[in-house]
């Protein structure tokens, strides 16, 4: 005896097995994978699931009540593997690239070749099956054929012993690698061919995997969670706080930037330590203000993306894409501090010059000379700032 | 060599004027050119044809039309453009070519 569900294929309705559908299901999950990234990929996955819809009919008028996984398993070696269909215009080049591996091999062998054979047919990704927090380490033994235990050990000596480097790093990796979802991911995890028979092998094991790791392995796994916990909060609190001061900073920045060379500004927005600015040469000044936006805005914009993307995999940033956006983030890091430090120390340096300080210098014919970057004039009762520029 | 790999190439190649070419006749929905490409041995997996015909109709030599049917929902009917014509007429002289030569190749002996 086995359930069974209506499903709606291409606006029909068919009786189908449970396990049935959760293969059908994969099948076309890793179909809409494949085509994704190509022009017009709905489009194909789309026609291919109204030929499934046409088999089933055909199915039900031969006198099927409800279709099995026998059935679906033979639709799909009709319509061929996902990998094989989407990859037609690759397998040239990899004939071509053939003769450079094979040379590189002869070239490097020993180490070269044993690491190779362990990651053959490999691809990295984050395992969601053996998981302390995300995968990432697991991810790795995995594709190294190593156990993860080392990993996590090496983890947390690198963690100690670094000032949190460790850390930093685990949370690049965990945003650069991509979890292993969908069934023929974890087949491609475990270097398993993506054949619909292994998939549908994949798909069964997998619902009937039993978590039990032992008390050792729970323990440190408890540990490691509740202290990254910490971590992670002490973080995003810090950056929350970096975050807004930053944002504010930005503000007055662009008020000072707009405003003209020699201006009366309100008393209000001086005391914001906005008249500081103006001892600074504006390139520095308009540097830090693009390092601060991109700072701000690369995180928001993965982050919408990320949310726009949701359970959509296929549309989902890549590697490449992720990397340029870390990358340019920490250049914004490295354009910043520096002009924000010179910003604070010439600004506040310089600007206490002040009328009344030079006062006793103007002479008889009330002339007076001196040299300034910018000149800052304020009314005895504070009423009125007014600044004015050399340049 | 390995002898099933050349054949499935040189399948591969086929397999777009031989789409265009069954194309040119009358208009057909995508089970109806998988039907006849298996009569004709030409096609191992059925879902190879799906990107293909994409592929062609996003390169403009092909445009569809949606058909009632009357079992089931609406189907897509394909059908050559304009374009898909010329460049029809330009495979049919580059497949006597190739045939020619092949011919020539084999009469050699």
């Amino acid at each position: 005896m086995k359930k069974n569900i209506t499903i709606n294929l291409s606006g029909r309705l068919f009786q189908i097995d449970e396990d049935a559908y959760e293969m059908l299901k994969s099948y076309t999950e890793s179909l809409r994978s494949a085509f994704g990234k190509q022009d017009g990929g709905d489009e194909i996955v789309e026609d291919i699931e109204a030929r499934i819809a046409e088999l089933f009919d055909e199915l039900e008028k031969n006198g099927v009540a409800a279709i099995s996984i026998e059935h679906v398993k033979e639709i799909i070696t009709r319509i061929g593997d996902p990998g094989e269909l989407a990859g037609d215009n690759s397998a040239d080049e990899a004939d071509s690239n053939n003769t450079w591996e094979e040379k590189a091999r002869n070239a490097a062998k020993g180490i070269y070749d044993s690491a190779r054979e362990r990651i053959k047919g490999k691809r990295l990704f984050r395992n969601p099956n053996d998981k302390v927090i995300s995968g990432v380490l697991s991810g790795i033994g995995m594709y190294t054929g190593t156990d993860p235990i080392i990993w996590r050990l090496l983890m947390i000596v690198l963690t100690c012993f670094s000032a949190g480097f460790g850390f930093i790093l685990y949370i690049i990796l965990a945003i650069l690698i991509p979890e292993a979802k969908t069934p023929d991911e974890r087949l491609m995890m475990q270097g398993i061919e993506v054949t619909p028979n292994n998939i549908a092998n994949e798909v069964v094991d997998n619902d009937n995997k039993v978590h039990d790791y032992g008390f050792l392995r729970t323990f440190f796994s408890v540990i490691v969670k509740l202290i990254f916990g910490f971590i992670l909060g002490i973080v995003i609190f810090t950056i929350g706080i970096v975050l807004l001061s930053l944002l504010l900073t930005l503000l007055a920045c662009l008020t000072a930037l707009s405003l003209p060379v020699s201006s009366e500004i309100p008393s209000s927005l001086g005391a914001l330590g906005l008249t500081d600015l103006y001892a600074t040469h504006p390139a520095v000044i308009i540097v830090f203000v693009v390092s601060i936006i991109a700072l701000l805005a690369i995180p928001i914009y993965g982050f919408i993306h990320w949310l726009s993307t949701h359970g959509k995999p296929e549309k989902k940033m890549g590697i490449a894409q992720k990397t340029i956006l870390i990358f340019a983030w920490i250049a914004a890091i490295l354009c910043m501090v520096p002009t924000g430090m010179r910003i604070a120390r010439e600004g506040f340096a310089k600007n206490n010059i002040t009328i009344e300080s030079l006062l006793h210098e103007i002479d008889d014919d009330n002339t007076y000379k001196f040299s300034y970057d910018s000149l800052v004039v304020t009314n005895s009762d504070s009423s009125k700032t007014v600044v004015i520029k050399t340049r | 060599m390995n002898i099933e790999n050349a054949k499935s190439q040189m399948r591969k190649g086929m397999l777009e004027y031989c789409v265009l070419l069954l194309l040119k006749s009358k208009p057909s929905y995508a089970s109806d050119i998988i039907q006849q490409l298996k009569n004709a041995e030409l096609l191992v997996v059925e879902g190879t044809l799906y990107p293909l015909l994409t592929r062609l109709k996003n390169d403009g030599l092909l445009q569809y039309q949606w058909q009632e049917s009357t079992q089931g929902p609406p189907r897509k009917y394909y059908a050559l453009s304009p374009l898909g014509e010329r460049c029809l007429n330009e495979l049919d002289d580059a497949w006597s070519e190739l045939a020619g030569t092949v011919n020539y190749l084999k009469d050699l002996h």
